[in-house]
């Protein structure tokens, strides 16, 4: 077991491996009374096949991911959340576009709430009925999003931008490829992805470390290596968007913009330069479109954006993208405006000052993050795929000069931006 | 843990001291009547004292100014607690021991002081604010669960105050004048009561010592009885319809169980076991068993004693959701539940009580009903009280409960089933 201390904030992580293949990393917060542990595999939405034992690419309905979710926790037909119930813990599991995570926050009977996520994980117990019970309630779970136009603006702006990236498509699937999904589908992507090297257990907790990690390590079994393997990553997807604007009349009173800025991460080879590319980019767009810079004030000042504006981006290893987005009552007057700001973005200088505050801003938001044990975990899950410690991310990006951030004003290529306008419906 | 309340004239103030954290939570809270006619300028008036200060006189000198403090997160909000409108201040942000900055404290609360006592009320700011709070309206619409949430208050309290939003009402927000929101704020600083809220590790004898420089409210008690006793619809069905894929349905079971009721924790434990989490008695029936609908929930509020289910499904399904949501009730009250449900559900709400003291807000939330009631805030008792929850004890919660009212909002598509 190793040991690691994080001296400046008073916080220590232990790493183990379990039965040699189980990435395992103990997050000690010293007073909590909850520990809160996920064990995440790499699949999402964008996986949409495997390689078989012959080493063939073979193709999976959409939405597989998903409805795996759905199903592990399920045994002999019954949902296996009330074990844990019983013994004080709240599963709870979601899917992103890369990876999906099994979680449970408990308070107490860690051991055997940890092996039985351990269990549930890797040898899940699908049965026809239950494959086909849930395709009703994975249905009504997008039909609840199809009453919401922002999720159906984000929608279409991903799968504009995208032309062949399986990021363009709903992480639910659709309804036709829902009913497509089969225990022959679930079982071979499960064992495909779902294996010990690939997936890592994060415990953030409040109990001591010691016994736990070693019960573990006496009562855990892992599954035999698969033949059948992830499908490498080759999405082929062009620099440029596919569609550069939509307009959707929808049943809203309040109309709103979302663009969505396609970023190209090709010259960011190797975790520590990815994860340098994208600090950088993040404080560059902070700097110049946050809500201390001058450009958000113009915004407010012409009534182009409300108290909704805001910027979100995705980073990834093969896609990255930005998202702006702001309710208004003239969308498209907001739209010229933006790609008027684009247009001048590559000669925005940053101040000494505004450097300065960018740094001590993102002290701040660090140790904001500490006391939430769910962000903790979420940050150091998204790092730790890269080899690096949540921790050690403030020390990457104190090294970034102003520079260095600078540099990124060039980042927004012309074609590249892609915009969804949603109005009202006339009725 | 510790708790302290400290009284003094013109402050009442709470301490919650615990090591555990990297941050520390600061908030005043300043409690009103639910009052129609002044609601929207009360809104109005916190969010312009959000926006800028005399101190930090532009929006942009405010979001520069927390970011200074280490990103300082400030929140200006309004709420309805039963009878009462609240308006909070909350500022959260690093404890100055990991920032190497130990002006920060100070600072903080000096940015607290300059936001209460020296705020910047001008037409340019409370323009904007109007267009913000219209828009806001406007996007109600938007997201069609919300929508029928907010459609579903409005006819279940109609006729009384609760049903408005806590932002108060669309249709006044243009007649709101500087003069209003002046007098508002008057009104907050001289006579409404007032609680200030500190969580986290510091000093507390410095930190007393702090809020007594800066903070003066009104000598006033906390407000005594804040539950809402009302003439509720009985027996009533109101469907709306809308262009919607989904309908969302709202069933709202009656009691008169307050939070200081003797049944209090009974009936907390039978909505845990009805319909509060994935193991609960809705869950199981509606999403797990008939495959109905995606999420089903149910929600006690104890300041009006009410239980709201809701849930989503396809329309050929509502009687069906409906029933079933009956029948369960039926059940409980007929005591017709096992031991095991009973235990999880008590679990599920010692799970709960246990974690809410890894939050600073929800810490803080704790203390004010202990200020408010006399809820009680250790950890022990609570559960304590949990645990003592006995099937009769649930059996008989359930019986003080009977439907009174539901509200469908559903596409006007013929049924097909």
């Amino acid at each position: 077991m190793k040991r690691i201390e994080f001296e400046n904030f008073n916080e220590t992580i232990y790493e183990t491996l379990l039965s040699n293949r189980l990435r395992v990393f103990f997050i000690h917060k010293k007073g909590f009374s909850k520990t809160y542990v996920t064990l995440s595999a790499p699949v999402g939405s964008i996986h949409t096949g495997f390689l078989d034992e012959n080493g063939e690419k073979r193709h999976v309905p959409k939405g597989v991911a998903h409805f795996l979710e759905h199903k592990i926790f399920e045994k002999d037909g019954a949902d296996i959340s009330r074990d844990f119930a019983l013994e004080e813990a709240q599963i709870n599991a979601f899917t992103e576009h890369h990876r999906t995570t099994y979680l449970f926050s408990a308070t107490d009977h860690l051991v055997s709430n940890v092996r039985r996520l351990i269990r549930a994980f890797f040898y899940p117990d699908f049965t026809e009925a239950g494959i086909e019970k849930e395709k009703n309630i994975i249905k009504e779970e997008l039909n609840m999003h199809l009453d919401d136009p922002y999720y159906k603006q984000y929608n279409t702006l991903i799968n504009n931008m995208y032309e062949s990236h399986p990021i363009k498509d709903d992480i639910l699937g659709t309804k036709e490829s829902i009913d497509a999904i089969d225990m022959a589908s679930l079982k071979a992507m499960h064992e495909a992805y779902y294996q010990p090297e690939q997936a890592a257990l994060v415990i953030v907790s409040g109990s001591e470390p010691e016994g736990l990690l070693s019960d573990l390590e006496a009562g855990v079994t892992l599954p035999a290596p698969s033949a059948k393997r992830p499908l490498p990553p080759d999405f082929g997807e062009t620099e440029h968007v596919k569609k550069a604007h939509e307009s959707k009349s929808l049943d809203v009173m309040m109309p709103s913009l979302l663009v969505g800025i396609k970023i190209n991460t090709d010259h960011a080879q190797g975790p520590r330069a990815s994860i340098e590319d994208k600090l950088g980019l993040s404080i560059f767009l902070d700097i110049a479109l946050g809500k201390s810079s001058d450009i958000h004030k113009q915004l407010l000042d012409k009534e182009l954006i409300n108290d909704t504006f805001g910027i979100e981006m995705a980073y990834e290893n093969d896609y990255a993208y930005v998202l702006l987005g702001t309710e208004t009552e003239d969308p498209h007057k907001t739209l010229e405006a933006l790609h008027n700001i684009f247009n001048v973005l590559p000669t925005i200088e940053i101040s000494d000052e505004e450097f300065r505050r960018a740094r001590k801003q993102m002290l701040g938001n660090f140790i904001h993050g500490l006391d939430s044990l769910e962000s903790l975990s979420y940050h150091f899950t998204q790092y730790i795929q890269q080899d690096i410690y949540y921790y050690d991310v403030l020390e990457i990006a104190t090294t970034l000069s102003k520079e260095a951030v600078t540099a990124h004003r060039h980042r927004i290529g012309k074609n590249h931006i892609s915009s969804v306008i949603v109005e009202a419906k006339q009725k | 843990m510790k708790l302290t309340e400290i009284k003094e004239k013109g402050l009442l103030a709470h301490y919650i001291s615990t090591a555990q954290f990297k941050t520390l939570y600061l908030n005043v809270r300043f409690f009103d009547d639910l009052d129609e006619k002044r609601i929207t300028a009360r809104h109005l008036m916190l969010s312009m004292m959000r926006a800028k200060n005399k101190a930090h006189p532009t929006r942009q000198a405010v979001s520069r100014h927390l970011e200074e403090l280490y990103d300082t997160l400030f929140a200006a909000q309004s709420m309805k607690l039963g009878r009462k409108h609240i308006n909070q201040f909350a500022l959260a942000f690093a404890n100055p021991a990991f920032t190497g900055d130990e002006t920060l404290f100070e600072a903080v609360v000096t940015f607290l002081k300059d936001t209460l006592y020296h705020p910047e009320f001008d037409k340019k700011t409370l323009d904007e604010e109007k267009r913000f709070l219209k828009d806001f309206f406007a996007a109600e619409y938007s997201n069609k669960t919300r929508y029928a949430a907010k459609r579903y208050i409005e006819h279940l309290y109609a006729g009384h105050p609760y049903k408005m939003n806590a932002l108060g009402k669309k249709e006044d927000i243009d007649g709101v004048t500087l003069a209003d929101i002046k007098k508002e704020h008057r009104i907050m600083i001289e006579e409404n009561s007032a609680i200030l809220s500190l969580c986290g590790d510091f000093d507390q004898d410095g930190a007393h010592a702090l809020m007594k420089k800066h903070f003066s409210f009104a000598d006033k008690k906390l407000p005594g009885d804040l539950f809402i006793r009302f003439d509720f619809p009985e027996k009533k069905t109101v469907t709306e319809t809308l262009d919607v894929s989904q309908d969302r349905l709202f069933m709202t079971l009656k009691s008169d169980v307050f939070y200081k009721d003797d049944d209090y924790y009974a009936m907390a434990v039978f909505n845990a076991m009805f319909g509060e989490s994935s193991e609960s008695l809705l869950f199981d029936a509606i999403r797990e068993k008939a495959s109905l609908a995606y999420y089903v929930h149910a929600t006690y509020a104890p300041f009006s004693g009410l239980i709201t289910v809701s849930s989503a499904m396809e329309k050929r399904n509502v009687e069906k959701a409906r029933a079933l949501i009956r029948k369960t009730l039926e059940a409980v009250q007929a005591g017709d539940f096992t031991d095991e449900a009973l235990e999880l559900a008590k679990n599920h709400l010692i799970t709960g009580t246990k974690q809410s003291y890894d939050n600073l807000g929800l810490l803080s939330l704790k203390a004010l009903r202990n200020s408010l009631f006399d809820a009680p805030f250790k950890e022990t008792t609570i559960l304590d009280a949990i645990r003592a929850v006995s099937k009769d004890d649930v059996i008989r919660a359930a019986r003080r409960l009977h439907l009174i009212f539901t509200y469908i909002l559903g596409s006007d598509a013929h049924e097909t089933d």
